[in-house]
């Protein structure tokens, strides 16, 4: 009997452990009493019940401002969306339905959008979702233990570790709204700072004035509640270059969110667009591929950092796929601890609990996970060996504690990945100094110029950049050409870094917000290959 | 037939009725721009190889509400300006151009249309540079369109429709303005609000939905032809959703929607609130009800079925551009003259109608999306086909548009409804035929017959490959017994083939209604509007519906704790 009773002290405890700090509002009340049923009701006979369940919601808000060449989108406004995910596992911590990749095409949680602002509706959502969840859950478990069985696969682990839970609730202010009129006026004039410049098409600019509400809650206690505010300036273009090539062009600042911006910052930015656009319409048409060191100022790094570091840091724990191959969303440096990852001239960290970077908010603030516990901040790479992975509760194999990193976006359940990224230099260079020094290292090549790359996407084009020469430093804008064969080696071959960091927000392909702060990186041996396309047909008239 | 004339000139207030806001072509700024940069633009097109041979240009500045409540919250609110700008090109010539129908495959609707921002300080050159860009595209996939179709004509079987692809419309000049009705948005939301409760705790409903929304603007149309056209439009629709789903798979859905053009045309709370707990009342009914067996019997279809049985049917039918494409099945190509339908039956499509009976009609328009001045086409007269529905695509024996080329934003106009409508020359009341329904169960010796109250929709082929048939989705079907008992049927499919189910039409009821709706095809959706009343069939096939292959929700809906819930 007095087993009995312990056990029930626990489950009640398991399930309503929660209910004394849950903050008072229709999000928890509805997250909290449709969590309790759930563990409790959702049942198919002879199947494995529930045993973890973790919501979250999320009340997005958003303002913007549109305009082109003078022109101006009305500015819209909408009531606020309210999306839904969840996370619902069966069986127990030691095995569930987790980690697996059974025949549902992708990894990722059930989704809802557009859910009515009331109790009611949202537990509605919640109560349709939680029956998708579980069964879809019981299907992944019936498989998983299957393929387990088949493959002899036996594991000393649990496939969900405990972890102490974390809380962190903040007040939600109402959104901020910035009045339509000034704001409006302000990209109208902005914009018509395109009607000046003949070859352009097309000079756009928007503000965006955001807020996201998040509410989390899962049955081991963990939860959070947080306001993020967004702001930011985007400039986007069409032209004809010199060389008859139809190109497009965009790029987003970050601004202080909640605030009119100021618009002579603004109308200098735009002016710094506009100097951009001019030498990407008077760029010459690359002839000759080029192998040699290449300077990627700070939007080039991020590309670069982006594609080479950060998604190879991410998903540590592979998951189990029915079909017995390797992951292959699994990152590549999971096994790399204490390996040379990176060149010794920079470090990079992790920093989930930093909110803000001179002002600008960043992505991945995060005081509490996707599974419940609180980050910690990570040295990642130091003197080029890779020191700390982001972990979460489902270590597999290596069976380490989670750190906190385990982020869930639209397109996975929560999987190990970075939240704020800081590369910063050891010995940080000014810009003449690298520049000086991507010089001597073409020199000592026999290379006739060098390049600055200013924007690219790694594996498709350049779309920005400059040929520099060795013998007089003499630049020139150019286009055309395209990076080939960068792989995670190029980290290593980062010569030198600056000191000119810049944080951009990004997103990875799995609907994660990140941030990004990188400086100007000179890097060693890059292949850059000339396109094949032939020039756009020019218009049949002359632009009015 | 005094009866019948009476009938129409006390229901129907045409577009007559509008005509008091007209305003000066000459004065409209996007008329005035539209026009510079299409004569700009024509005299260099039209000496280009392949020449573009006529430009038109469509340009749309709406003001768009939504607003969408559930389960006593609001889940959607929303409220946008947009302006729209659409260029048609025609490369090659009328005879062969860039439009033709591929008989390899491949054909495109797509009509190049970009969003443009608003120029309220009139900066004509400006807003020039975006109608320039998008004529370049627009010429371009012309050019490239004509040189596909003139390689198909070359290497295709010949057509057995030799008729050219464009006839030019005529020049015409118009301008109406008019005064857009403001609609008191947090009265609707309240009402919807209060409505939505009415959904809650119910264990029958899976999902509810309330919305409101208004689109009203005014569409500029300029041409190479000459013609300049300025016209209003307003769509307002309020209504409701309830779906439901048995153990065993049959999806269930009542829905109610209300097109008005003003908020006094708006249902009263009363009224609202009494149609939403009859159409929960309905889902109930079907909840429970029997599922329908495969069955041919006669049966009556209500007013506002028979007016979507005769679009889906009849209605695509007698577009006028499948008359020519080969791939389409031309049930009716043949048979201009001759018997199509029932004898008792005409049937007329007239866009010109914004009202009938007092409710607006949404197929209402004055100018089709080619320029052409809308008019009313009697399609059958007393049972015989006598005309297409034409667009500025010419078939053989019909060489001009008579006004019914339309299209939604992005695509290219074709021939589709406005507002068909469907006359009885002899009408009996609505007791009267279910009495002839009973009648015709016995005579018929059947166990039952059916009564079609609502259709969702389906579709219907048209295509040669497939056969050329319809299935429609009834979503309220009662058995109706010999002894006059009525049941609910749910899981019920209407399937047919159009000429054999149209002659057995045998009576029709004096009860005209209004089906107003949005119809999809190749040029993208379109406001239409039927009217009809209902008729009795001789028979009508039924069968069984698709089910769902998801299990409906394990637990109830979370209401059981309603009154015990913490918020």
């Amino acid at each position: 009997m007095k087993k009995i009773c312990l056990f029930l002290c626990l489950l009640t405890a398991a399930v309503s452990g929660w209910s004394a700090s849950v903050p008072d509002n229709m999000y928890f009340h509805a997250m909290k009493d449709e969590m309790k049923r759930s563990l409790k009701k959702l049942r198919m006979k002879d199947n494995p019940k529930p045993y973890y369940i973790a919501y979250k919601l999320k009340n997005s808000y958003s303002q913007v401002w549109s305009a082109n060449l003078g022109g101006e989108y009305a500015a819209s406004s909408s009531a606020p969306n309210l999306e839904i995910s969840a996370v619902l596992a069966v069986g127990s911590a030691k095995e569930d339905n987790l980690g697996f990749e059974g025949d549902r095409f992708y990894y990722q949680p059930s989704q809802m959008g557009y859910i009515p602002q009331s109790y009611w509706g949202i537990r509605h959502a919640l109560w349709q979702m939680s029956n998708q969840e579980f069964l879809a859950a019981v299907d992944s478990y019936k498989k998983k233990q299957t393929y387990k069985e088949q493959k002899q696969i036996k594991q000393d682990y649990p496939d969900f570790a405990s972890a102490k839970q974390a809380t962190f609730v903040e007040e939600i202010p109402a959104f901020a709204k910035l009045p339509d009129e000034p704001l409006q006026a302000m990209v109208t004039r902005l914009s018509a700072k395109g009607k000046g410049v003949d070859y352009l098409n097309r000079f756009g600019v928007n503000i965006v004035n955001e807020q996201a509400d998040e509410y989390y809650l899962n049955s081991d206690g963990g939860l959070y509640q947080l306001c993020r505010k967004n702001m930011y300036v985007g400039f986007s273009a069409e032209f004809y270059n010199q060389a008859g090539y139809l190109s497009q062009f965009s790029k987003v600042y970050p601004l202080p969110a909640g605030v009119v911006p100021n618009e002579q910052e603004l109308s200098q930015q735009a002016d710094e667009v506009l100097r951009e656009l001019d030498q990407m319409y008077r760029a010459k048409k690359v002839e000759q591929p080029y192998l040699g060191p290449v300077l990627l100022t700070p939007r080039a790094a991020v590309s670069f950092l982006e594609d080479l570091f950060v998604a190879d840091m991410n998903h540590v724990t592979p998951l189990l796929q029915i079909t017995g191959a390797e992951d292959p969303t699994a990152g590549a440096f999971r096994n790399k601890e204490g390996m040379r990852v990176m060149s010794n001239v920079v470090e990079a960290y992790d920093k989930p609990l930093e909110r803000e970077y001179r002002g600008i908010t960043l992505q991945g603030f995060m005081p509490v996970d996707d599974e419940g516990v609180r980050p910690q901040e990570l040295k990642l790479v130091s003197s080029g060996r890779l020191l700390n992975l982001p972990l979460s509760r489902r270590a597999g194999k290596k069976n380490l504690p989670s750190n906190g990193h385990a982020r869930m976006g639209d397109k996975t359940y929560p999987r190990e990945a970075l939240s704020n990224v800081f590369i910063t230099a050891k010995n940080p260079l000014s810009q003449e100094e690298l520049e000086a020094k991507l010089l001597a290292r073409c020199r000592e090549l026999e290379l006739e110029y060098g390049y600055i790359l200013h924007e690219f996407q790694p594996g498709q084009k350049v779309l920005q950049a400059e040929r520099i020469y060795t013998a007089d430093g003499r630049r020139e804008p150019v286009f055309f050409f395209e990076p080939v064969g960068l792989n995670a080696r190029a980290l290593r071959d980062i010569l030198a870094a600056g000191a000119d960091d810049k944080m951009y927000a990004l997103m990875d392909v799995y609907g994660r917000k990140y941030s990004l702060v990188a400086p100007s990186l000179l890097v060693d041996e890059t292949e850059l290959t000339v396109r094949e396309q032939t020039p756009d047909r020019k218009p049949l008239i002359a632009k009015p | 037939m005094k009866k019948f004339c009476l009938l129409f000139c006390m229901l129907f207030l045409t577009a007559a009725s509008f005509g008091q806001n007209l305003c000066q072509v000459a004065e409209q700024w996007p008329l005035q721009q539209l026009e510079t940069e299409l004569q700009r633009g024509m005299k260099v097109f039209k000496k280009q190889k392949p020449a573009v041979y006529y430009l038109s240009y469509t340009y749309t500045e709406q003001e768009e509400k939504s607003l969408a409540v559930a389960e006593s919250g609001v889940l959607r609110q929303s409220d946008q300006n947009r302006a729209y700008l659409g260029v048609m090109a025609r490369a090659g010539s009328p005879r062969l151009d860039n439009t033709r129908e591929l008989k390899s495959g491949g054909s495109s609707y797509y009509m190049p249309t970009v969003g443009v921002p608003f120029f309220p300080n009139k900066d004509g050159k400006a807003f020039r540079t975006f109608v320039w860009r998008l004529t370049q595209d627009a010429v371009d996939g012309a050019q490239k369109g004509f040189t596909r179709a003139q390689a198909d004509s070359l290497t295709s079987s010949d057509r057995s429709d030799p008729s050219d692809d464009f006839v030019f419309p005529p020049k015409e000049q118009y301008c109406r303005e008019e005064a857009f009705p403001p609609f008191d948005l947090e009265k609707i939301k309240a009402l919807l609000l209060k409505a939505s409760s009415l959904a809650q705790g119910e264990k029958f409903i899976l999902d509810s939905n309330f919305s409101f929304s208004t689109r009203m603007g005014y569409r500029y149309f300029v041409d190479s032809v000459g013609s300049r056209i300025k016209t209003p439009f307003v769509y307002a629709r309020m209504g409701y959703m309830v779906t439901g789903q048995t153990a065993d798979g049959s999806r269930l859905t009542r829905s109610e929607y209300y097109d008005v053009l003003n908020e006094k045309e708006l249902p009263n709370e009363e009224k609202f609130l009494a149609d939403v707990k009859r159409s929960i009342a309905e889902l109930n009914t079907l909840y429970t009800a029997p599922e329908a067996e495969p069955m041919t019997a006669p049966a009556i279809l209500k007013n506002r079925a028979m007016a979507v049985f005769v679009h889906e049917v009849l209605g695509h039918r007698v577009e006028g551009h499948r008359q020519k494409d080969d791939a389409f099945g031309k049930t009716f190509t043949e048979k201009v003259g001759k018997p199509v339908v029932s004898p008792i039956l005409s049937i007329v499509d007239d866009p010109t109608l914004a009202y009938f009976d007092g409710i607006p009609l949404r197929g209402f328009y004055e100018y089709d999306d080619e320029g052409v001045k809308s008019r009313p086409v009697t399609i059958i007269e007393n049972g015989v086909l006598k005309n297409f529905l034409m667009s500025s695509s010419p078939i053989e024996g019909f060489p001009l548009s008579n006004g019914h080329g339309r299209a939604a934003l992005g695509s290219r106009p074709v021939s589709r409804m406005g507002n068909t409508r469907v006359i009885a020359s002899e009408t009996v009341p609505y007791q009267k035929l279910e009495q002839m329904l009973l009648d015709e169960i016995k005579r018929q010796g059947k166990p039952y017959g059916f009564i079609i109250e609502d259709l969702s929709g389906g579709f219907t082929q048209t295509s040669t490959y497939a056969p050329q048939a319809f299935k429609l989705e009834p979503t309220m079907v009662y058995r109706i017994y010999p002894d006059g008992r009525k049941e609910a049927v749910r899981g019920a499919d209407m399937v047919g083939t159009p000429l054999v189910s149209f002659n057995k039409v045998l009576a029709a009821a004096d009860d005209y209604a209004v089906f107003n709706g949005s119809c999809g095809a190749e040029s993208g959706w379109v406001p239409v509007s039927g009217i009809a009343p209902s008729v009795l069939l001789e028979a009508l096939e039924i069968e069984k519906t698709e089910k769902s292959g998801d299990k409906p929700p394990l637990l109830p809906p979370p209401y059981d704790a309603k009154k015990g819930g913490s918020k």
